[in-house]
């Protein structure tokens, strides 16, 4: 292995990858096996070349590809934890990764309580930032300036490794925290890795455990779920959604595996020379045979995506009431 | 054949070259091919812009297959993306003498996906949808795609698939190739049966499309061919509307009732679906599935009452008393009842529960077959034979399972035949089933324990003693039954085929060593 960090490509990561039989099941889920048909940018000949002894460098292409969505762990029959270890492999790589992150803020004061964070994206609209946060409000959350995990979380995800004493001050301005709503899924492991006793869940089940908002569903609508905090706890997760489905009557972004078909417009890597998964492609394959009167979704990008694509209203969750 | 030199049981080694009861056997790791003309060969195709992947990480991704008991190398990996590249690449292939393994979702056990030496071609690269036609109900499709990415699009238009095997990562090119088993094979056939036409590169890189009606011989030979007779690249299949079904179990003590009740079963076409899995020789779960309450009704009119399987209750009840007077036995009873608390909720999972129907029971069954039975080792050897030496062979199966394993499954089902057919010949259709074929699948539950492939081989080995002795035929049969083909089949019809194949394939370079 060479340039790479030797300590952190450390058994650990190795024996995680052991775990893979080949059965190649995530593959059936991951977007970059469908757009581009080559096994060697999947979590599947990732590990067949760890397995086979290769190093991070080897599989450098493949893990700039991916997307972190997820999906491919939410169906792995040997439990692989699929994105921790494509994470882990990143920040193994030496030199240039994803283009430069979002810049780290001066850090964050203490919280306490219920939290929202709604991420970098949902802070650049003003208009569903004050929407979302009213509804959180009333069922007790305060907006956190959350800028610092923000940077932090977009380093991760570009392969660097987040700086100790960083992490240390954030987990310590957490210690009175009890709940925290993350509307950025990429966040959802980390935190409920950080913070074992911090309830962790998404924007979108947030919103959803109000009736009212529940309430607002047609039978018509199409509901995008955000992949990457879905996959994260997916055996719950799976539940509550199809639950939802059969309340509502709404449609889901959903695969036959009950995974959540990504469309990849969270990953920080879209748009780069690394990137292998078109979005929009892939929320043409969400629509594909489906008419729906309304696109409804809980990712702030995902709004931006399927506003591009001519055809029904599309609206964030936060705006159903 | 001199048969002083046959082993007996007592002196057999099961990994011998001769350990098929003195049929020389092909081992599961063939000798690799030397290399002579591959630069020349890559250097053709690369001429033609036709991406040759050789590096060691790239080669090491298809060092196995799903038995992990056979490893090769192949000097390069091409992706298949056109039918036009696939025929470049095997003329240059016959050109230069290199032998070319075709892959799919590379489901074979003993080494028929492995390529030892040569080029490795991965179908996947070919997995898209061409066309759904709903009014003829069929599919055009690329056959590098897997059932369940198939199952997914058709899905859209409220279709489905008839009948594929109850794995997620099998291709439809290479289960048409040898058969493909479903829970309602006994319905409606295998999935090679499906198949309505198909596009294929010949050896010699000519793209032909064959049916009943246009190049019927090269249809009847590409059908459960073994990849010997030419590269599926396109297949139209019947398809129909898609349905939840309704699953019922009924359980047994003995193995010989439940195969006797699944044998008339299939005889009455009594059920949409039916198979058997069982837990333990005393713990025999026969299924069966409807498409519609109509079909479910009509069962329980006309054949529950004549079943010997026992409702949920009544076995448990059953079982609870069996073990009550042998207590020394209670390692047993923990076991069937563990697994039967693993098995029900997977296989019942509430998110794909409809108004007591099973949505996508081929993703439930399908996950679960991995979860449960899956590991780097599938070890899952198989007999397929006729009707009336079904419930021996599957007892012998049966006692050579316990003989190597503490535990395992057997997996028993029932194929529907449609009239005669070439493409029967020389494949896992034994010679002399009528009307129905039956498969058995043992299933050694290998757990935490870890085994040396050798055991795993004489394993699967003992298993297909019993084929030979009998005379039936194997779904797998490919890798390693060279031998096996002409004491089975004899040889007339193996000469037959053998000359086929060489008049196809003059340099023999397409999938070598897993029939010829």
């Amino acid at each position: 292995m060479t340039n790479t960090d030797t300590t952190i490509f450390d058994d650990s990561i190795r024996s995680g990858y052991e775990k893979c039989t080949g059965c190649g099941v995530c593959m059936l889920t991951c977007p970059v096996w469908r757009q581009t048909r080559d096994v060697m940018l999947t979590i599947c000949g990732r590990t067949r070349v760890i397995q086979g002894g290769g190093s991070p460098e080897d599989v450098r292409e493949s893990l700039m590809a991916c997307v972190l969505c997820g999906a491919c762990g939410s169906v792995c029959p040997a439990e692989v934890d699929t994105v921790g270890l494509t994470t882990e492999l990143r920040m193994c790589l030496a030199g240039p990764k994803i283009p430069a992150p979002r810049k780290p803020s001066s850090g964050s004061g203490k919280a306490s309580g219920k939290i929202f964070f709604p991420g970098h994206a949902m802070r650049e609209n003003e208009k569903i930032l004050k929407r979302a946060l009213g509804l959180l409000e009333q069922n007790g959350f305060a907006s956190f300036e959350d800028s610092e995990i923000s940077a932090m979380a977009a380093e991760m995800e570009a392969g660097i490794r987040p700086d100790p004493q960083r992490l240390k001050a954030f987990i310590r301005s957490m210690s009175d925290v009890t709940e925290i709503v993350a509307a950025d899924g990429f966040l959802h492991r980390h935190l409920r890795q950080w913070l074992p006793g911090v309830r962790v869940t998404g924007l979108g089940e947030a919103l959803l455990r109000r009736p009212d908002v529940k309430k607002a569903f047609k039978n018509t609508d199409l509901y995008i779920i955000e992949a990457r905090g879905y996959h994260a706890d997916h055996v719950r997760l799976v539940k509550v959604y199809d639950r939802m489905r059969l309340e509502t009557g709404c449609r889901l972004n959903t695969s036959l595996q009950r995974a959540a078909i990504p469309t990849g417009a969270t990953n920080l890597n879209k748009g780069s020379g690394a990137a292998r998964v078109d979005a929009e492609e892939q929320a043409r394959w969400i629509m594909d045979k489906r008419r729906p009167a309304r696109v409804v979704v809980e990712a702030m990008e995902d709004l931006e995506l399927f506003k591009k694509m001519s055809g029904p209203e599309v609206i964030h969750v936060s705006e159903l009431i | 054949m001199n048969t002083t030199n046959i082993p007996t049981a007592e002196t057999l080694d099961h990994v011998a070259p001769d350990s098929l009861k003195g049929i020389p056997r092909q081992q599961t790791n063939p000798g690799r091919w030397a290399g002579a003309g591959w630069d020349a060969f890559t250097g053709a195709l690369r001429s033609q812009d036709i991406e040759v992947r050789e590096t060691k990480h790239t080669c090491g991704v298809y060092a196995t297959d799903s038995g992990g008991l056979a490893y090769g190398m192949p000097h390069g990996v091409v992706l298949a993306r056109s039918a036009e590249q696939i025929a470049a690449i095997l003329k240059q292939a016959q050109l230069h003498r290199v032998p070319v393994t075709v892959k799919g979702g590379g489901l074979t056990t003993e080494g028929e996906s492995v390529a030892f030496g040569g080029l490795l071609l991965d179908m996947r690269g070919m997995n898209r949808v061409i066309s759904v036609d709903s009014a003829a109900m069929t599919v055009r499709t690329q056959a590098g795609i897997y059932w369940h990415t198939l199952a997914e699009i058709l899905r859209r238009d409220g279709l489905d698939y008839l009948s594929a095997p109850l794995n997620l990562t099998a291709s439809v090119g290479g289960t048409l190739s040898v058969g493909g088993i479903d829970i309602n094979s006994p319905r409606l056939g295998c999935s090679a049966d499906q198949a309505v036409s198909l596009q294929v590169v010949t050896p010699t890189g000519e793209i032909k499309e064959c049916s009943e009606s246009v190049n019927p011989g090269l249809f009847e030979r590409i059908l459960l061919g073994y990849g010997q007779f030419g590269v599926i690249t396109e297949a139209v299949m019947r398809i129909r509307k898609f349905t939840p079904i309704t699953m019922r179990y009924f359980y047994y003590g003995s193995l010989r009732e439940a195969l006797e009740d699944l044998q008339m079963l299939v005889r009455e076409d009594a059920a949409d679906y039916c198979g058997i899995l069982t837990i333990l020789d005393k713990a025999v779960n026969l299924l069966v599935a409807f498409d519609s309450d109509e079909r479910e009704r009509a069962f329980f009119d006309k054949w529950r009452k004549r079943i010997r399987g026992h409702g949920e209750f009544a076995f448990a009840l059953r079982m609870a008393w069996h073990y009550a007077i042998r207590p020394w036995r209670i390692g047993e009873a923990l076991y069937l009842l563990g697994r039967k608390q693993a098995l029900e909720p997977a296989f019942n999972p509430s998110h794909y529960m409809e108004n007591g129907k099973i949505v996508d029971r081929a993703v439930v069954f399908g996950n679960q077959v991995w979860k449960f039975w899956g590991g780097k080792q599938m070890v899952i050897p198989d007999l397929a034979v006729s009707a009336g030496k079904y419930v021996e062979a599957i007892e012998r199966g049966n006692a050579v399972c316990k003989k190597y394993f503490p535990r395992y499954t057997l997996y028993c089902v029932g194929i529907k035949l449609s009239r005669p057919r070439d493409r029967y010949e020389l494949s896992c259709v034994p010679p002399d089933a009528v009307d129905f074929a039956y498969g058995c699948e043992f299933e050694p539950m290998l757990g935490d324990t870890v085994y040396s492939r050798e055991y795993l081989q004489a394993f699967k080995n003992e298993i297909y003693d019993i084929g030979v002795d009998m005379k039936t035929s194997y779904y797998r049969f490919g890798g390693m039954m060279k031998g096996y083909i002409r004491r089975a089949f004899g040889d007339e019809v193996v000469d037959k085929h053998l000359a086929m194949k060489r008049e196809a394939d003059p340099a023999m370079i397409l999938n070598p060593d897993v029939i010829f």
